[in-house]
């Protein structure tokens, strides 16, 4: 005993190492394990409880799933496992390539439910519109004109074709204009008076209907940029034919009779057009990983081929709360009938101008404060107040934006007169889409202003020095050199911000409706619901099927909607991290 | 030169035909000699003659001063960072600035350019003419000095952009007329970087390797045409091969350009330029004269030490 221990000092010794403790470190690291294994468990739980009670699975015939098992998960799975061990790049791709669908679904999805809100033809006004200010600006450039040529063209055009040219507006137009030979004359007058979007809305309505909008203003678009796109990559005949086949592809949608031509259109434009392109691009270019296509293909061909079973066996798949029907109905007091469409729709336009109002000023905000504002105490208080308003409770915001934009400060209502002329101060209409959206905006503003900082603040001191070095402005060295190399930054902090802040109930029960709203918004003075509105009414309701189910539905909806948001910050981070090495 | 960006031109350009007669060449010799004792020790009068000499014959060679700086301070809140400094630089010629590290190399040519007014600590004093011009005058606009006078960093610092774009930069910001893809081929050919990166110009700069950086940083300073080009050490980064093309660019860019280059390596400075100041610790400028003077018989014994090796 007393021997060994000796001998075993002796050559430590004589090696000169001893044996350092760890115990402590390897201690500090199970802890840290268990913490977050422990809070991914809990966190799996909640959801799953959730996801179970809004598709009851239970509800499905055993044989139902066997089929599925059988036709879709079994090859699925082997097709995985036998890329995986042959081919990890290949497998790669493959999740990809099942990426690019669902996403483009998604996308799809989304654009038929803002399409929804947006009467079609408002649409079809404004992109006309916007269209012949940006054909003459390319223009302009295809014949190298100068900048100022370039903006003053482009100013004055656009302000016609939006607008109407300024001092017509006294001269009378007629109401109403047939659509011949003769009444050329009376359009053209009719179109400089008004504008292009009020021309279009009140005198040639008849001529656009839902699909031929969408041919016009998303396929028309999207085939001329698949050509650019295939252009640069292969030759210019391929972009051709690439371009040729897109609005072959949008024609031919008129020739099915299951769904809207419209719908149609959208769902190709979206999801197949991108698909096929990803699909074709690898089988062409990445000959060694194009066999893991196999693996949506499977996905794909399995999940159609079991559904295709269940319905010739007649076997029943879970009845789920959460289906097609939730997605598009209105809520109404029967819990197997109601639907989330109002919330759902009223939540994507709460987004759309929760980025339209904090996008601009967020980002504005943070490029003076880091590029211009000079180092002084105020402006180190203000930078400091920024700070501290992200840490602001939501509800604070609620009451502030109530107070602000409804109430405005307490002035609504009352009459000023000025110049002798009275008029009645008012505020947004309380619950309508805009102070809501607007009160949202508020919540983040700090914290876009803030992750634009952290962006902008990352480019590296090198390159504005460079810029200045050339003669460059202040103006172009951030138009040129700061904002290219930090947009990526600002847009993944703004895309996690809103997809937080749409989560967000206080601000809305404080702004928005807490009743029912059962249309989406048409305006942006309209009343809308939200989401986690929606979800709060329903955990009220008497009703257990409501409570449990319908509330379960609709709380798999938002995170459904948080994590694809979530998602594209991620995407948007991956590819200009790629793209900038 | 670029005749409509800048607003000054006119008035600069007659002030400079006029200045070499009223002001010729030995004058202005001589006024540097004058101010050449305050900043530094003693040895200067012994050798007043011969420094004046050389500085003649170098002066007819490589062409009138186009920047005069006069009495030049800089601090950095209260320290100073640069003492008195007047000098005469030639035009089309390479001037050489050494020193240890520290001494306000890098300092002094930003204040040509008037790169000092970006940092908010620096505050400059005294009269720097750029082609008889005094570019800290009020009516002075720093940006159209800055197209006028290019800039190699220390450090390559090409824009995440493609090649092209990084080259094309300065042609776009300056609005510079002018078939833009022949001054593009002409600037990288100049920079000698043409026949390594013709085939991929739509690729990004900054997959470059260091050496084909800092010739790209080159080519974007001199596509755009400025009348002088500052150095910061260019060469600092790279390794024997790169160096010495780089050495050849500046050779041959001397016969269009007024270069001015900063450079902690001696065999470098004695290579290339024509003239060398020589800056010492605490900011001031100690000897400036001909190149081959400075390396073979300076007039002040602290060169001398620090061109040896004694200190540094
Ligand atoms: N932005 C700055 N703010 C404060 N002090 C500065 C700044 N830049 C330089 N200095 C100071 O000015 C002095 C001169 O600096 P400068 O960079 O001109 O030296 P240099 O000769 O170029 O040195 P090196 O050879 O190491 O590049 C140094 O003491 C430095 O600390
Ligand atoms: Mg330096």
């Amino acid at each position: 005993m007393a021997t060994d221990t000796n001998t075993n000092t002796n050559t430590e010794t004589a090696s000169g190492f001893g044996e350092v403790s760890r115990i402590r470190g390897v201690v500090f690291r199970y802890v840290l394990l268990v913490a977050t294994l422990s809070g991914l468990v809990s966190l799996g739980m909640l959801l799953t409880n959730v996801a179970v009670d809004a598709i009851r699975p239970f509800s499905a015939d055993p044989g139902w799933y066997a089929t599925y098992l059988v036709a879709f998960l079994c090859p699925s799975v082997l097709v995985g496992l036998f890329l995986y061990s042959n081919n990890r790049d290949a497998l790669a791709v493959g999740v990809e390539g099942l990426f690019v669908p669902i996403a483009g679904l998604f996308g799809a999805g989304t654009l038929l439910l803002l399409f929804e809100a947006i009467a079609f033809y408002v649409w079809f006004a404004w992109i006309a519109a916007i269209a012949v200010p940006a054909l003459v600006y390319a223009g302009c450039r295809a014949l190298d004109l100068s900048t100022r040529t370039r903006t003053i063209a482009v100013l004055v055009i656009g302000w016609i074709a939006l607008l109407g040219v300024p001092v017509s507006r006294f001269v009378a137009v007629p109401d109403t204009l047939p659509l011949t030979i003769e009444s050329i004359p009376s359009h053209v007058l009719t179109l400089l008076v008004l504008g292009i979007p009020e021309y279009i809305q009140f005198h040639v309505l008849t001529i656009p209907n839902r699909y031929l909008t969408y041919l016009f203003t998303l396929a028309l678009p999207a085939a001329l940029y698949m050509g650019h796109r295939v252009r640069h990559k292969e030759s210019w005949r391929f972009g051709l034919l690439t371009s040729a086949l897109v609005i072959i592809a949008a024609l031919s949608v008129v020739f099915q009779i299951v769904l809207p031509p419209g719908t149609v259109l959208i769902l190709v434009l979206a999801a197949a057009v991108p698909t096929a392109y990803y699909v074709v691009m690898t089988i062409r270019h990445r000959p060694d990983v194009r066999i893991g296509l196999l693996f949506p293909a499977v996905i794909v061909v399995g999940a159609l081929l079991g559904r295709a079973l269940v319905w010739l066996l007649g076997m029943d798949g879970p009845t789920a709360w959460i289906d097609m029907a939730f997605l598009t109905s209105t809520p109404s007091g029967m819990p197997k009938t109601t639907g989330i469409n109002p919330a759902l729709v009223g939540s994507l336009l709460l987004m759309v101008v929760v980025i339209a109002s904090s996008f601009p000023l967020g980002v504005g905000a943070a490029v003076y404060l880091e590029e211009y504002a000079p180092d002084t105490w105020y402006t180190r208080f203000i930078q400091l107040n920024i700070s501290n308003l992200a840490g602001v409770p939501s509800v604070v915001y609620g009451l502030l934006g109530l107070g602000l934009f409804i109430n405005l400060g307490g002035f609504s209502g009352q009459t000023v007169s000025i110049a002798g002329t009275t008029v009645t101060l008012s505020g947004l209409p309380a619950g309508s889409l805009l102070a809501g959206g607007l009160a949202i905006s508020l919540l983040i503003l700090p914290i876009v202003i803030i992750s634009s900082q952290e962006a902008i603040r990352s480019v590296p001191d090198s390159l504005r020095q460079a810029s200045f070095g050339m003669g460059a402005t202040q103006w172009q060295t951030i138009k040129n050199v700061v904002l290219p190399r930090s947009i990526p930054g600002i847009l993944t902090g703004t895309i996690l911000a809103i997809g937080r802040a749409v989560g967000e109930t206080a601000p809305l029960i404080m702004v928005l409706a807490a009743d029912f709203k059962v249309t989406p918004p048409t305006s942006l003075f309209d009343k809308t619901s939200a989401l986690p509105l929606q979800v709060y009414n329903w955990a009220f309701l008497p009703d257990e099927a409501f409570r449990h189910g319908v509330l379960a539905a609709g709380v798999v909806t938002m995170i459904v909607v948080l994590l694809s948001i979530n998602s594209i910050a991620i995407v948007v981070r991956n590819k200009y991290e790629t793209e900038q090495q | 030169m670029t005749d409509e960006t800048v607003t000054t031109d006119e008035s600069v350009s007659t002030e400079s035909e006029i200045t070499p007669e009223i002001d010729p060449d030995p004058a202005s010799a001589s006024d540097l000699e004058s101010d050449q004792p305050s900043a530094a020790t003693t040895s200067t009068d012994r050798n007043g003659t011969t420094e004046s000499a050389g500085f003649n014959t170098t002066e007819s060679s490589v062409g009138e001063a186009i920047i005069e700086a006069r009495d030049i301070n800089v601090w950095y809140d209260d320290v100073q960072a640069l003492t008195d400094i007047t000098m005469d630089i030639p035009e089309q010629g390479v001037t050489a600035m050494i020193g240890p590290s520290g001494c306000g190399k890098s300092t002094f040519l930003r204040c040509i350019n008037r790169m000092n007014d970006l940092i908010d600590a620096a505050r400059v004093d005294g009269d720097l003419s750029l082609a008889g011009k005094n570019v800290y005058d009020s009516d002075v606009d720093p940006v159209a000095l800055r197209r006028r006078v290019g800039m190699v960093f220390q450090k390559p610092n090409p824009f995440p952009k493609s090649i092209y774009d990084n080259v094309a930069y300065g042609l776009k910001i300056q609005d510079v007329d002018g078939d833009h893809d022949e001054i593009v081929e002409n600037a990288l050919r100049k920079a000698a970087l043409w026949d390594e990166v013709s085939g991929r110009l739509d690729e990004s700069g900054l997959e470059l390797s260091g050496g084909q950086q800092q010739r790209l940083c080159i080519a974007r300073a001199i596509a755009p045409d400025p009348e002088v080009l500052l150095m910061d050490e260019p060469a600092s980064a790279l390794d024997p091969v790169a160096t010495s093309q780089i050495e050849d660019l500046i050779d041959s860019l001397a016969e269009e350009y007024t270069v001015v280059i900063v450079t902690h390596n001696m065999q470098q400075a004695a290579r290339i330029s024509d003239k060398t100041a020589v800056f010492l610790t605490g900011g001031e400028l100690v000897e400036f004269d001909d190149t081959q003077k400075i390396f073979e018989n300076p007039d002040n014994q602290r060169v001398e030490d620090y061109i040896t090796g004694k200190f540094g």
